[in-house]
């Protein structure tokens, strides 16, 4: 008898053991006593793979929260990458009514997919809370190919049409709508073809399987400085500091960049009491030094927006967002999704 | 510089008390990791990303790839005591290692792990030095048509992975890639199979499935079969309890090819540590004279696994230092931590940041040292925990199994998932359907859907595209024996045996 409780002891104690290093993993209702927000860490959800622009973004969150105090617990970073965005978006749909928990997103990504395909979310089933920057990106070529200028890249197009090959994180992303768009806008055709992230779709302009991907620029320094790659066109506002010679969308007369608005949501009906205090938290992260130094590093801009800004400006920019995939012909005329 | 010199520096980096020390946690913190199935390094370096952003980037890095180190090797220990795979990649390690665990040889099983984890490691990083520009360069070559016909061979392994009856591994492997097909379409974006559930929208992930499959269809079982005291016997006397030489000297030929594999698979971007274990264990079945042991507890079948997996750890770091894409999600989440510091991973990092490289490279070495000292003398102990009661040994199993799978999602609908595949598994045992062939094509289903699309739209619909291209060919070739491998081997050992 005394032998069976001994082993019922060890069980016990083994189970509690494994549960402490749980908390370590925190996610454990720690003090679910104290009336404070937050109780414990905040989980952000980022749908990027390891290391993309949104992922990047998530950890600095994490640090500038822990560094500058923001919040009195930490945040933790939650990785659901895969299926454009559908993995995290479907995670943070799951958590209605959570309150210590939010996403990185961004506009192309939340407004656009939603539009293309059945899904039981969109945009409006989420908590907007702030936004927090705004980036472009740049078109590469791999430096073997023959194309030096965006002209080269067209008129290739031109003479073969759906030969070439554009590389992209998913169909509905920002830079598969720019390219659709300048396809209309030229009257040539080019493929896309979907990688598990930006940074596959470069190996790949790399390696030659494809013809040219947008990517960060940051992300584009060491391999143009490398002889890797070449950079052909800036989808962004002004030219980048980096690349001087490279023209803007806009100025080959490509139509409007699509700029990525990276943003923070939480899951739906998410507590008002919650969403005041992450908007808050948000400006002071937007407004820390260190922040604005990872900005400056990475070719982005810091831009917030509150709660109420943001939902505004989604509401606003979906209407652009359907009308781009419209024109594209992504969309059938009355922006209903096309049947295959 | 020359490799003896950067060996040099990066030893004079790591080997300080504190860096040292460093090694020590990581590879401590990497084997608790490994023997959670679920909670792999990536969330764990997600966790640990604000202490470590407080380190320099060179102890930030010893410390982290230590904890890769420790992770492989701490997944083999609950993959051949309980069945449960710890780790994605120790799902081939249980094949042959519980196997040996019923069989009372869990000491020798978990010592043959730790050596061949070490080996594996070792020689993989002696290649890392050597190699890394050139492979680099391979894995840039490496497109989409390639990857199909690469992923395509692990997938034809499935006759080296099933038991007696072919029928039956096709048939667990085709259920697998159906389950691979649920979730959102990658190219459209469109959800498919999920039933309306919110939860299947994210597809089903493998880990829940393995454990289901793997270690409650196995409980399951001994439930039904009456209340076994225990699990296995433990042999007494240290002799037994560590690995023979015989054994050793019967895995040889393995790691060597195994190191190769996994190494080169490792590189490779999007393939990783399982497809690594699942290929060297169907090559290394393939190439035995006695085939016909492997899934019976067979030495080669544990050393396989476990020196492939390592040797991709190192592999899989080759494309994210010179390159910056990483070629796993482990080391995806490394470049995140350099990203943070502000250092970007590739063609000049090397040149610019040796200290970096270097220092890794070094505390790979000393963390694979480490722990082959740590874990050595820890197995007699470890073995002990097989003298736990069956009936309490089982809830353990659930526990641990149940706590990784909801550390993933932290849902409670995996757990049913989880249990689904548990009544699943028990059925495959009854039944004798081989659950491996399942998980392989669970795992591969969507890298071979995904190359196999890129590929079709890059052709505009033209199947000469995995032909045209010579190193896909190759791989064609290669899938097209492997297919056939059992009975060829029948055959040229029936002919060397006449």
């Amino acid at each position: 008898m005394m032998k069976k409780l001994r082993w019922v002891n060890f069980s016990l104690r083994y189970i509690t053991v494994v549960s402490l290093f749980m908390v370590g993993a925190s996610f454990f209702t720690f003090d679910a006593l104290s009336a404070e927000y937050p109780s414990r860490p905040v989980e952000i959800v980022t749908h990027s793979a390891p290391g993309g622009p949104n992922n990047l973004i998530a950890h600095l969150i994490a640090e500038v929260v822990q560094k500058e105090k923001i919040l009195p617990q930490p945040v933790f970073v939650t990785l659901k990458p895969g299926s454009g965005m559908a993995a995290a978006f479907s995670y943070l749909f799951e958590k209605k009514g959570e309150d210590h928990l939010w996403a990185v997103t961004s506009n192309g990504l939340i407004l656009g997919t939603p539009l293309r395909v059945k899904l039981p979310y969109t945009y409006r089933n989420f908590t907007p809370i702030a936004n927090i920057c705004v980036d472009g990106s740049v078109m590469i070529v791999s430096a073997k190919s023959p194309y030096k200028t965006m002209d080269d890249v067209l008129a290739a197009a031109k003479k073969s049409p759906n030969k070439l090959a554009q590389g992209g994180s998913s169909i509905t992303s920002n830079e598969a709508m720019m390219g659709k768009v300048m396809q209309k806008i030229k009257g040539v055709q080019w493929k896309f073809v979907s990688f598990a992230g930006e940074m596959e779709a470069a190996t790949n302009v790399m390696g030659g399987n494809i013809d040219f991907a947008f990517l960060n620029p940051s992300s584009v320094l060491e391999h143009v400085r490398a002889g890797n790659l070449r950079v052909v066109l800036a989808a962004s506002t002004k030219r980048y500091k980096a690349f001087p010679d490279v023209p803007t969308v806009q100025e080959a007369g490509l139509g409007k960049p699509q700029i990525s608005y990276r943003a923070l949501m939480g899951p739906p009906e998410m507590p008002q009491h919650a969403v005041k205090t992450l908007e808050t938290a948000a400006k002071k992260i937007v407004e820390s030094a260190q922040f604005k130094k990872y900005m400056d590093q990475s070719m982005m801009q810091e831009e917030f927006m509150d709660a109420k800004k943001l939902a505004a400006f989604w509401e606003e920019d979906e209407k652009l967002v359907k009308q781009q995939m419209i024109d594209g012909g992504m969309l059938n005329k009355d922006g209903s999704i096309k049947q295959k | 510089m020359d490799i003896a010199h950067g060996l040099m520096i990066g030893l004079a980096i790591v080997f300080t008390p504190f860096n040292v020390f460093l090694v020590f946690v990581g590879a401590v913190i990497g084997t608790l990791v490994g023997i959670l199935p679920g909670l792999g390094v990536t969330a764990t370096v997600a966790i640990l990303m604000p202490v470590v952003l407080g380190m320099t980037p060179v102890t930030a890095m010893i410390m982290l790839v230590s904890m890769f180190c420790g992770a492989r090797f701490g997944g083999a220990i609950t993959a051949i005591m309980m069945n449960l795979p710890g780790e994605s990649s120790t799902i081939v390690t249980c094949l042959d290692g519980y196997q040996m665990a019923l069989q009372g040889r869990a000491g020798p099983a978990m010592g043959l792990a730790a050596i061949s984890s070490f080996v594996g490691g070792q020689v993989s990083i002696v290649m890392m030095m050597m190699l890394a520009p050139v492979m680099a360069k391979m894995a840039v070559g490496f497109g989409p048509p390639e990857f199909f016909s690469l992923t395509l061979m692990g997938l034809s392994l499935v006759t080296s992975l099933t038991g007696k009856s072919l029928v039956k591994g096709f048939l667990a492997a085709t259920m697998g890639l159906v389950l691979a097909t649920v979730g959102s379409d990658m190219f459209s974006g469109s959800l498919r199979l999920t039933m309306g559930r919110i939860e299947l929208m994210d597809g089903i992930n493998f880990v829940m499935v393995a454990v289901g499959l793997f270690a409650l269809g196995e409980i399951l079982l001994n439930v039904e079969q009456g209340v076994k005291f225990s699990l296995g016997k433990v042999p007494r006397g240290l002799r037994n309890l560590l690995p023979t030489w015989q054994d050793i000297r019967q895995c040889i030929p393995t790691w060597i090819r195994s190191t190769i594999i996994g190494f080169i698979v490792g590189v490779l971007p999007g393939t990783g540590a399982t497809v690594a274990s699942f290929l060297s264990y169907g090559v290394a079945k393939s190439t035995s004279k006695t085939p016909e042991r492997f899934g019976t507890g067979a030495v080669e079948g544990v050393a396989a696994a476990e020196s492939a997996d390592n040797a991709s750890t190192s592999g899989a770091l080759v494309p994210m230092l010179t390159l910056g894409i990483p070629g796993s999600a482990g080391t995806a989440m490394l470049m995140v931590v350099l990203l943070m510091f502000g250092l970007r991973p590739g063609p000049f990092l090397l040149p610019e940041h040796p200290e970096i490289f270097w220092g890794i490279v070094a505390s790979m070495y000393i963390a694979n040292i480490m722990l082959l000292i740590i874990n050595l003398p820890l197995i007699p102990i470890v073995v002990q925990a097989l003298r736990v009661p069956y009936n309490l040994m089982y809830i353990i199993i659930i526990v641990v199994g149940s706590i990784g799978v909801y550390s993933m999602d932290y849902s409670i609908f995996d757990l049913w998932v989880m249990g689904i595949f548990g009544v699943i598994g028990y059925c495959f045992k009854k039944l004798d359907y081989p659950p491996a062939c399942l998980l392989l094509a669970l795992i591969l289903g969507p890298m071979v859907e995904r190359a196999f699309r890129q590929s079709i739209i890059l052709s505009d619909g033209s199947f000469l595209i995995f032909i045209e291209r010579p190193v896909s060919a190759v791989f064609l070739v290669f899938a097209v024996l492997a297919l056939f491998a059992p009975w060829l081997q029948r055959y040229f050992l029936a002919k060397a045996r006449r």
